[in-house]
């Protein structure tokens, strides 16, 4: 293995004493009130109006700056960072709480991707550069990995870096990249070897979007929406200085991040909200007999079935997290959250979808707006509706699709 | 079961599949969604001349006196290449309800005009409160001078935009719920009273909201029998079903070629993904609940030929079965196709937005399992 520039830190948040429980729910009531008082009615609605991982992106910003003044806005993070030194427990029920709230969501590219990957393996001159710009929305990251011939198998890549002088020369290209059109950095895995295998060759570089020779191509998706982009390099020239980790070490790098992750997301609370909103619109909406859907046998067995589902991967989340609280591996057990969680959610979605009967149908994309003041045609539960079932076909793709993430299990987890 | 087609049948299926193939490409389709009206008048006066317009109809009102299976037939074309016309509402569903209730002179008015391709129609019958279930309307149609004044809100009137005949159900008596009572009438859209808002549909549709306060419609405008709609609506919306599940599996059999060319194509650990085990079982899979639903299909529209006492509990049991296979192959399509299954390039995606409406029209798996139990299990 190649040393390089900056070897890993080695990561472990700092545990303070387990606090007790009256202390976890004076946390709580801390957190309720600062979000009482800080969001305004717009980020709710813009929270509530997210139709898939991002929120509208003015709302995000307003949020995140928000946030920065308070201290909050990277409770992942060593305190020593940034971060707030809270304890996994405390982490979690921040988390619950702002999502209860319906804050929307913050950007993660920077918050939870390279900021991370920084803290491991970023130089010190790194750090005190870029690290305090995530923390304020300075700057904003996208993140340049897939490509069209990469994607699950995205050690494969081939998007090049050239070493000529103290400069990196990168051609090629990415896809995929989230927020490339509002985001004013790019951290990309690049080729820098051909040598030995895929993953061997790969490096991990930081580059400013206004550099000379990248382009910005949206790509609309399937709800009429821009949020992914294509990114072309051609002759773009990037400071050697941006490399993190030393060259060739990239794929090791981007991997350090499920270590770091690992515990952090939560899907138990997301299902719960699923849960929560279907609940509702299942005593509004009626069936063809002119009764509430949620007094439909039909009904009432599908949505047991899912909440039955999902009972079993909070506790699941739960014996995760009380591994990780005593110091151990949850090893295999991680693997399959994200599988079934976003499984849960897609059935949560077509219940949804199928409450709403004709009016998931319409098409109104400026209600979708938190600024949008006019009718909305149908009810406002029912809003986001198809939308939501749409864009979340996509969360058993990217990530690693379900299939790749089943093989990791048969692989490292069965030994098959 | 084996349909032997007849050569005009033959030839109606393959010349739609020739005619759309060589003009009604994707990427005019998808001009055509982004365009005003969301479909395209150049294009429904060739359906007109292909005599798709007509094909239902007797033939005192142009038509050809088709029956369901060159309905399937047709549909099957239509839902292959993603026909954005509003063929359905239009044809079987307005002018199919005219056709069996309404006076001789209404017929007269409306079923040539929309034989020849001049007069668009739309059905309004879900409401606000409830867009399942016909009986379950609350908009009336109180007696007013000379006929009737019908008063209340329509939702989700899927062609109501270009509509020039409404025909909205309307409660001559009873209580909503009730099958009693029922009516249904054929109202001119510029009728006053009147209120209009229109919007697209996430399938490249169009539909309207549509406000009646106290229009005004002569006696003639009923049609069928007075608080006794329902029969003659769910004959018509049988046949309707039966259009929209055939496109539905045109929709289903596209989607399978594109993905399997697709993963013969994409490579990824050097190999193309079609050669991975568990893509190929999924495939197999989606070709599985392709022809199930296709079988079902068929039977269905031989049935309804037949008028057979068992047509609607077919028709009802195909709606389910094309809830499930729709959403199956649907969903698994994009998933197979990855990242680019979620663009709004590609076909893939608007074949699933559009196998996602048709489920919820006219009651989706859940009321239609319902429904087969109830028409199936008559002695218990």
């Amino acid at each position: 293995m190649v040393a390089g520039a900056g070897a890993r830190r080695a990561f472990n948040h700092e545990q303070p004493e387990r606090y007790s429980e009256m202390d976890d729910q004076h946390f709580r009531t801390e957190v309720r009130e600062f979000l009482a008082e800080a969001l305004t009615p717009e980020l709710r609605r813009a929270g509530e109006l997210m139709t898939s991982v991002f929120a509208d992106f003015e709302a995000t910003m307003a949020w995140h700056r928000i946030l920065h003044a308070k201290g909050w806005v990277a409770p992942d993070w060593p305190a020593e960072y940034g971060g707030t030194g809270w304890d996994l427990t405390r982490r979690h029920i921040f988390q619950e709480e702002c999502k209860l709230a319906n804050a929307p969501a913050l950007l993660p590219m920077g918050l939870q991707m390279l900021g991370p990957m920084l803290i491991g393996y970023g130089t010190e001159a790194q750090k005190a550069h870029y690290l305090p710009r995530i923390l304020s929305g300075e700057d904003v990251w996208c993140q340049g990995y897939s490509e069209p011939g990469a994607g699950s198998d995205l050690a494969s890549l081939a998007t090049s870096a050239v070493r000529e002088g103290d400069h990196y020369v990168i051609n090629g290209s990415k896809i995929w990249t989230s927020y490339a059109h509002h985001a004013n950095r790019i951290f990309c895995l690049v080729r820098t070897s051909r040598e030995g295998k895929p993953q061997a060759g790969i490096s991990f570089i930081l580059v400013d979007m206004a550099t000379p020779g990248i382009k910005v191509d949206p790509i609309v998706g399937l709800d009429g929406r821009v949020e992914q982009c294509q990114v072309f390099f051609d002759d773009v020239r990037v400071p050697a200085e941006n490399l993190v980790g030393g060259e060739n070490q990239g794929w090791e790098v981007a991997k350090y991040l499920l270590e770091f992750e690992r515990g952090g997301h939560n899907f138990t609370i997301d299902l719960k909200k699923l849960a929560a909103k279907l609940h509702k619109q299942a005593r509004a909406e009626r069936d063809a007999s002119g009764e509430p859907w949620g007094a439909n046998p039909l009904f009432q067995a599908r949505m047991a079935d899912v909440e039955v589902d999902a009972l079993a991967l909070e506790y699941t989340e739960r014996r995760i997290k009380g591994a990780l609280d005593a110091g151990q591996n949850p090893g295999a057990l991680s693997s399959l959250t994200k599988i079934v969680g976003t499984e849960i959610s897609q059935r949560f979605n077509e219940l949804s979808v199928e409450v709403m009967g004709l009016y998931a149908l319409p098409y109104q994309d400026e209600a979708l707006s938190p600024a949008y003041q006019g009718e909305i045609i149908g009810p406002d539960h029912g809003l986001t509706t198809m939308a939501e079932y749409i864009n979340n076909r996509a969360s058993t793709i990217y990530g690693g699709t379900g299939e790749i993430q089943r093989d990791i299990i048969a692989k490292r987890v069965l030994e098959l | 079961m084996h349909i032997e087609y007849s050569d005009e049948q033959i030839m109606l299926r393959d010349s739609a599949d020739r005619y759309l193939r060589d003009n009604y490409g994707f990427d005019q389709r998808q001009a055509v969604v982004k365009g005003g009206e969301g479909f395209s008048r150049e294009q429904w006066r060739m359906f007109a001349e292909l005599g798709w317009l007509a094909m239902p109809f007797a033939e005192d009102y142009g038509g050809f006196g088709a029956g369901a299976i060159e309905t399937m037939l047709l549909g099957e074309m239509l839902g292959r290449h993603l026909v954005l016309e509003p063929w359905i509402e239009t044809v079987l569903l307005a002018g199919g309800l005219i056709e069996a209730g309404a006076t001789p002179a209404l017929k007269a008015q409306y079923l040539t005009g929309i034989a020849a391709g001049e007069i668009q129609g739309a059905f309004a019958h879900g409401e606000p409160g409830c867009t399942g279930g016909f009986a379950q309307a609350a908009t009336v149609a109180v007696p007013g001078t000379g006929g009737f004044e019908i008063s209340g809100r329509k939702g989700v009137v899927l062609n109501g935009p270009a509509a020039d005949v409404l025909l909205v159900t309307a409660r001559t008596g009873g209580e909503p719920g009730s099958p009693e009572g029922l009516s249904l009438f054929a109202v001119p859209a510029g009728t006053p009273g009147i209120r209009r808002r229109d919007y697209p549909t996430y399938d490249g549709r169009h539909a309207s909201e549509i406000t009646f306060d106290r229009v005004a419609v002569p006696a003639e405008a009923l049609v069928g029998e007075a608080g006794n709609a329902l029969p003659l609506i769910d004959a018509v919306v049988d046949r309707a079903l039966l259009a929209l599940c055939a496109e539905a599996v045109g929709a289903m059999d596209a989607l399978l070629s594109a993905t399997v060319d697709y993963t013969r194509q994409r490579k990824q650990f050097g190999q193309p993904i079609a050669r991975f085990q568990v893509l190929r079982h999924r495939m197999a899979d989606m070709f599985i609940q392709g022809e199930l639903t296709r079988s079902l299909l068929m039977a269905t529209a031989w049935k309804l030929d037949q008028g057979a006492d068992d047509a609607s509990a077919l028709v009802t049991a195909l709606k389910a079965r094309v809830g499930r296979a729709g959403r199956f192959i649907g969903q698994n399509a994009i998933q197979l196709h990855g990242g680019i299954g979620m663009t709004d390039e590609l076909s893939v995606g608007h074949y699933f937005k559009r196998l996602t409406a048709i489920e919820n029209l006219f009651g989706a798996r859940d009321y239609h399992l319902a429904r087969y139990h109830r028409l199936t299990h008559t002695h218990n």
